[in-house]
Order: C-alpha cells, then sequence, then structure tokens
C-alpha cells in the first residue's frame, strides 16, 4: 500500500471512528449548504423574476379623453424622438378589450362577448405600449411622457418592481446571516471533530514524526476526513436541493398555468439543468472546500516538532 | 559520528537542563547514559532527535547540524534514526506486523519491500512466529523488540533507546541489552539512557555519567563497582 493510500484508508478510519462528532459535523455542513442553495436559488430567481419584470412589462401611456387622432399621432412620435425607448406599440380600444377580457373572464369570455356585443366598456381605452431601451431611463421617460399634453395617464410597475426588489435585497440579507452564523458554525464543529480525531491519533503522530514522516503526510488523513466531512455535508443537501426545485418547478407551473396576466410570464423558476449546475458548483466549492482548509489548519495546530 | 561541543540548554522556564556539554560518540559505537532523574541525559537525546534545539553550543550528528537544521529538513534527517522509548509507544490497534510496517509505510517505501525487510527485521529480532500477534498479547520484552524492530527497520545509522529497559524485568532486560548488543556488532552506533546500574558495570560499554546537565564521568569500558551514581 502506498504512502498515499495508508493516508486516505487512515482518514476514513477517523472518519469512521467518532460517529457522534462525525454526524454532527456532516449535519450542520449539510443544513449550513441546504440554507445557502436555498437562498441561492430564491435570490437568483427574485432577481431574475426582477428583470423579468422591469423588461417584459412596458409604461403604458392613456391618452386625455378628447385627445384627437393627430395628437395621439404627435404623443407617439414625442416619445419616439425621445430616445432611451426600443419600440412603441399602439393599442387600439378593441384590443384592450379583446386583452382584457382573455385576461380576467378566461372561459366566462364568450357569454361576456354577448353581453358587451355592440358595447365597449373601455372605449376610450386606447393606449400606447412603450418599452424602454433600459430599466435605467424609466423613471426619466415616465417623467417626460407625463408632461406631454394630451396624456391623462402612466402605468408602469415602479411600486411592483420596487417591492420585490425590497423582498430580495431582505432575502439576500437574511440569508447571508443564516449561512454566515451556520457556516461558522460548522467550521467550529469541523474543526472540534479533526481535534478530537488528533487526541484519538496523538500516540500515532508522534511516532509518525519520531521516524521521519513529513508534514503533510501527518496531515494528510485529517485533511481527507475533513474532505469527507464536506463531501457528505454537500451531496446530501445538494440531492436534497434539487428535489424540492424539482417540485417547486412542477408545483408553479401547474398553479400558474390556470392563471393569466403579467404573472403567468414573470413568475417563472429558472430551469433546474441551468441553476442545478451552479449550485452544485458553489456549494461542492463551500463544503468541500471549508471541509479541507479547516481541517489543514486546524491539523497544524496539534502538529508539534 | 555524534558531537556536542559546550552545548547548552536552557528551557523557556529557566531551567537549564544542559550545562556546557562536551561529548564525542564515533561510529558503530555502543555508549550508556547514566544518571539521576534531572540529570539532563532525555534531553540530550531530545538535542539529538532535533526536538529541541540547543541554547547555544553545537550539536552535531552525522554531519547535520542540529543548531540549524529547519523544521523541513527534520523528517529526512529522522529516518537516519531509530528512536525507542520506555514506554514502547506501540500501536495498539495493530498487530505486529503492523507495528514495524508503519515505520516504512510514512516514508513511503512499496508494498512488497516493506514485506520483504520486515520479516527480516521480525527474524532479527526473535519475533517471527508473533507477526499477528496484537501488542496486547505480548510481554514486555516483547513490546520493547517490536519496538526496537520497529525503530530498525529503515537500517537507521543511530538508534537512541531512552530507558529501554525501565519497564522490564532481568530476563527481559538481558534479552533486550542482548539485542541492541547484536544490533551494534552489525554497525549501527547505540545510545542507551539507563539508571541501570547493573548494566552499566556488567556489560562493559563505555558509560557516560551525568549530573545536573554536566558530564561528571567517562568510563570507556563500563562503570566499575564502586563508583557512585
Amino acid at each position: 500500500m502506498s504512502t498515499f493510500l495508508y493516508c486516505i484508508k487512515q482518514g476514513f478510519k477517523n472518519f469512521a471512528q467518532k460517529p457522534l462528532f462525525t454526524i454532527a459535523s456532516v449535519a450542520t455542513a449539510s443544513l449550513s449548504i441546504f440554507l445557502f442553495c436555498a437562498f441561492l436559488a430564491i435570490v437568483t430567481n427574485l432577481t431574475g423574476m426582477i428583470h423579468k419584470a422591469e423588461n417584459s412589462v412596458g409604461i403604458t401611456v392613456f391618452f386625455a379623453e378628447d385627445a384627437e387622432e393627430a395628437e395621439k399621432t404627435t404623443i407617439r412620435q414625442k416619445i419616439i424622438d425621445h430616445g432611451g425607448v426600443d419600440a412603441v406599440r399602439y393599442i387600439s380600444a378593441d384590443e384592450a378589450w379583446e386583452s382584457f377580457k382573455k385576461e380576467y373572464f378566461g372561459d366566462a369570455e364568450e357569454e361576456l362577448s354577448k353581453a358587451f356585443e355592440d358595447d365597449n366598456p373601455l372605449a376610450k381605452s386606447d393606449s400606447l405600449e412603450v418599452f424602454p431601451a433600459s430599466v435605467d431611463v424609466q423613471e426619466e421617460l415616465v417623467a417626460y411622457i407625463r408632461s406631454l399634453p394630451g396624456v391623462r395617464e402612466v402605468n408602469y410597475l415602479s411600486e411592483f418592481v420596487a417591492s420585490m426588489k425590497k423582498v430580495n435585497r431582505a432575502v439576500y440579507v437574511v440569508s447571508l446571516v443564516i449561512t454566515g452564523v451556520l457556516f461558522a458554525v460548522t467550521v467550529f464543529l469541523i474543526s472540534n471533530t479533526i481535534s478530537v480525531a488528533a487526541a484519538f491519533r496523538r500516540r500515532e503522530n508522534e511516532i509518525m514524526r519520531m521516524i521521519g514522516a513529513t508534514d503533510l503526510m501527518i496531515r494528510a488523513p485529517f485533511v481527507v476526513e475533513g474532505t469527507l466531512i464536506g463531501i457528505l455535508g454537500t451531496v446530501i443537501p445538494l440531492i436534497a436541493v434539487r428535489l424540492i426545485y424539482h417540485r417547486a418547478e412542477t408545483y408553479l407551473a401547474e398553479s400558474l398555468q390556470a392563471s393569466s396576466g403579467f404573472l403567468k410570464d414573470i413568475v417563472v423558476l429558472i430551469p433546474l439543468s441551468e441553476i442545478f449546475p451552479q449550485m452544485a458548483l458553489a456549494g461542492l466549492l463551500m463544503g468541500v472546500g471549508t471541509g479541507m482548509v479547516v481541517s489543514f489548519i486546524t491539523i497544524g495546530r496539534h502538529l508539534r516538532v | 559520528m555524534i558531537r556536542l561541543i559546550h552545548a547548552n540548554k536552557t528551557y523557556t522556564k529557566g531551567v537549564r537542563a544542559v550545562k556546557d556539554l562536551s561529548l564525542k560518540i564515533s561510529d558503530g559505537e555502543f555508549v550508556f547514559i547514566a544518571g539521576r532523574s534531572g540529570s539532563g541525559k532525555s534531553t540530550v537525546i531530545k538535542l539529538l532527535t532535533g526536538e529541541v534545539k540547543p541554547t547555544d553550543g553545537l550539536v552535531e550528528v552525522n554531519g547535520t547540524v542540529m543548531n540549524k537544521i529547519k523544521r523541513r529538513e527534520l523528517p529526512q534527517y529522522r529516518r537516519h534514526l531509530g528512536v525507542v522509548f520506555q514506554d514502547f509507544r506501540l500501536l495498539n490497534d495493530r498487530n505486529v506486523f503492523e507495528n514495524v510496517a508503519f515505520a516504512q509505510r510514512v516514508i513511503g517505501v512499496p508494498a512488497e519491500k516493506i514485506k520483504e525487510n520486515v520479516a527480516k527485521i521480525l527474524q532479527l529480532t526473535g519475533l517471527s512466529a508473533k507477526y499477528r500477534c496484537m501488542p496486547e498479547e505480548l510481554s514486555g520484552g516483547e513490546q520493547q523488540r517490536v519496538a526496537i524492530a520497529r525503530a530498525l527497520v529503515n537500517r537507521p545509522d543511530i538508534i537512541l533507546a531512552d530507558e529501554p529497559t525501565g519497564n522490564l524485568d532481568e530476563k527481559n532486560t538481558e534479552d533486550i541489552m542482548r539485542l541492541l548488543t547484536r544490533i551494534n556488532e552489525m554497525g549501527t552506533t547505540v545510545v542507551v539512557i539507563t539508571h541501570n546500574r547493573n548494566l552499566l558495570t556488567t556489560m562493559g560499554k563505555r558509560v557516560i555519567h551525568m549530573e545536573k546537565g554536566s558530564i561528571v564521568g567517562d568510563y570507556p569500558t563500563g562503570l566499575r563497582g564502586g563508583t557512585e551514581l
């Protein structure tokens, strides 16, 4: 058996030698990584949704009730000429009514159509849908449009987006704090487990030193143990997060299928195949990296020439 | 060759364990270092293994100046030493073969070579029949022989034995000394720390007598009957 394999074997032996300590370390690491991945998923998805909301939902401009067609054309042109605009689309009163019916009445649309056959309730609601070139110019563009004569009302999703941003920031801060605390506990527990392992192997380490083993050789079994804790503490929560995310993805898709409106387009989770590799990489770096580094440093404190 | 020239060792708490010690041990010599507790014998061994560095003076082992040795150089240096302790320091969860093989594993000897080397050493130390026994199944003398086998398996130039017979009865003490003599006859320098007066007078080997960190006597052919320790 080569020295390398010997060190690996001793690492596994350490790992199995004190099950309670090992379980505590793996469990805390798992919880820490699980929450880290869960928060990562929430923050990433919320950011994506906010971005989608900002970009896909435009600014709706309603004309004054007495506005003439020529005035509406002028308003449209002025908005285009102002710059910072990707597209401007005119929505006639009929289009607005059709869209409203589909959005809010769904299956009852036909009966409703009959009831309002010759009377469009949104007759005065023709509008312009303006898509800003960038979210950053939105506020300024809205202010400009509001200042134009012949404009009755301007709607956009400023409050919605702002609330979502607030929620996202709060989730981000909370996740950072909780993950940080759990991370510290994980570091402490792994360090403690390695210290216990060092106490178990004190005699062996002394003999190794006297025989001429290098520090690296003495450290190796402990680093193997720390890495094993890291691997298990990452793989378990990654499997859990994958299963839960898949369920959430399916559940959301099913729930929103029945509903309509812009939420259906915006509240869509990033596909698992897209988010999971990033999550797994981040989790592995955090879990395995922590296991390796903490065990390496901890055992260094127990090494004496 | 082991050379100490005006070597001093003062520990951090101000204890002067070794005072102005000058000593030369030639290659292939068998030397006893004797003295009462606190005479500085064990510190000499620690100076030779590199566990502690001299405060001043010179400590040189086979050309390696221990005053200047770097931490990263110690493992390589120690591979040329074999250290034996009074309490054997065996790994109780491994059998005789594994205890001896352990010394070879940590320095990266290939598995096939380990089998061959361990078998030879176990034969030399008279442990061939017990290679599967666990330490607890062995007598004190046998355990010490396992410890000597482990110290020998990497073919060291020097064996440093710190009270190797301290926990043994007369019969086992004789066996161990016979083994160490045989190892010495094969060319290995042997330095034994002891306060067993009988060994110092009957073995006919050089005895260095230490008191309070200094050498107070050097007897090339052993201690004479009337000499006090």
